[in-house]
């Protein structure tokens, strides 16, 4: 019985050490790597509107004056009596009363002049000295659809001015 | 006594075996002759936009200056080179998601809304494996050393949607009335994170399921397909 206990021990000590290098073999050949990177969103548009009005022609230009690109739109109010024509290289009015920059207003960026003529009646500019013209300003991020820019109006950032514009004046 | 002269002559014989064998190996010498080894190596490398990553994605995807235009899709083809001397079975793991602007991650943003445009074809993607923010994709055909995949993806968009996320504000500044509109996703970034593993392909099944745990399929071609039966991963 003493023999065939030991018989049984060495033959478990046997099969351990075969299963030792099989384990070996259940390691196979591999290789890994990482790769990471990424970019932050800058989609606050920020813009300042720059304008002077003398001879009864309002001049504005809008300025980029946030981190990224964006797209501007302007329109210009004024009272009932007060005709007011807008034009300048590079807008074009639409349906909805705003006149588009055609370009993207890069970062740092300013626009190309849009001149409004105010026609003020006559015998009204002298009672009141003044004439209230508002200028809505709206920048928007640049957003891309099938290879075409276009800015996300319903998003847009939007700049109010009432002025009481006078003759010569820096606003 | 005939016992103890029988083990002593023994003793002697083994002895006398060993010093021989020293003599002979000190009397010989052999000839000189050249061998070369040649070990196998396994490596692979993640490329992107045709070179080589480096550990690094999405380096030259804008120019200096230049910002994220939502919806613009990005030239981003990314595939696999192997690097190694033996071939191999590739594998990619595609993570991406939002961080703010101290790198913590936002898992409240959708990770969807940084959408890589997979192409298919020779890759395969693993639904049980994949999430929204996960995919797990496999390279079917065996890569020859120094081989190149077909690009698993060819565009990264960040979705417009982006922006229909806001808040609205309205304040008076130096006689202008300023409506703002806050972007809640401004200054957050998009991060598109690979792993790649290569495994051998002698034992290919064994091989992948041992080191990826994951059950495949190879046919007689080397064409690798995912079994129907469930990964080592989800039985866990």
């Amino acid at each position: 019985m003493r023999v065939k206990n030991k018989t049984v021990l060495f033959v478990c000590i046997l099969a351990f050490l075969c299963v030792l290098p099989a384990k070996e073999t259940l390691a196979y050949f591999t290789a890994y790597t990482e790769s990471a990177g990424g970019h932050a969103l800058a989609l606050k548009p920020e813009t300042r509107i720059k304008e002077t009005y003398k001879d009864n022609v309002k001049k504005i230009q809008i300025e980029n004056t946030g981190p990224a690109d964006c797209f501007v739109r302007v329109k210009v109010l004024s009272g009932n009596k007060v005709a007011l024509s807008c034009k300048g290289e590079g807008w074009t009015e639409k349906d909805d009363g705003y006149w588009y920059y055609e370009d993207v207003l890069p970062s740092a960026g300013l626009t190309r002049v849009l001149e409004v003529a105010v026609a003020i009646p006559d015998g009204w500019q002298a009672s009141s000295g003044s004439v209230n013209v508002i200028v809505i300003q709206e920048c928007a991020p640049v957003c891309e659809r099938e290879g075409k820019l276009y800015g996300d109006w319903e998003h847009a950032v939007r700049l109010d001015r009432e002025d009481k514009v006078q003759e010569g004046a820096d606003v | 006594m005939r016992t103890w002269m029988l083990f002593t002559l023994a003793i002697l014989l083994l002895l006398g075996s060993t010093i021989r064998s020293s003599q002979a190996a000190l009397s010989y010498y052999s000839e000189n002759y050249a061998a070369r080894l040649q070990t196998s190596n396994i490596g692979a490398a993640l490329t992107e936009n045709g070179n080589d990553t480096d550990g690094r994605l999405l380096s030259c995807m804008l120019s200096e200056k230049e910002k994220i235009c939502p919806g613009r899709a990005y030239e981003e083809r990314l595939g696999v080179r192997n690097t190694g001397s033996i071939d191999v079975y590739v594998r990619v793991i595609l993570y991406q998601y939002w961080v703010d602007q101290e790198g913590n991650k936002r898992t409240d943003i959708p990770s969807d809304l940084i959408r890589l445009n997979l192409t298919g074809g020779k890759w395969i993607e693993d639904p049980a494996a994949s999430t929204e923010e996960r995919k797990v994709l496999y390279y079917t055909n065996i890569l020859k050393p120094e081989e190149q995949t077909s690009d698993l993806s060819d565009t990264l968009t960040i979705d417009s949607g982006v922006m229909a996320h806001v808040t609205k504000s309205t304040r008076i500044e130096n006689g202008y009335t300023v409506f703002t509109t806050t972007y809640d996703y401004d200054g957050l970034g998009f991060v598109l994170e690979a792993e790649t593993d290569a495994v051998q392909t002698h034992s290919g099944e064994d091989a992948v399921q041992s080191a990826w745990g994951v059950a495949v399929s190879v046919d007689e071609g080397g064409r690798l397909s995912l079994s129907e039966e469930k990964t080592v991963t989800e039985e866990l």
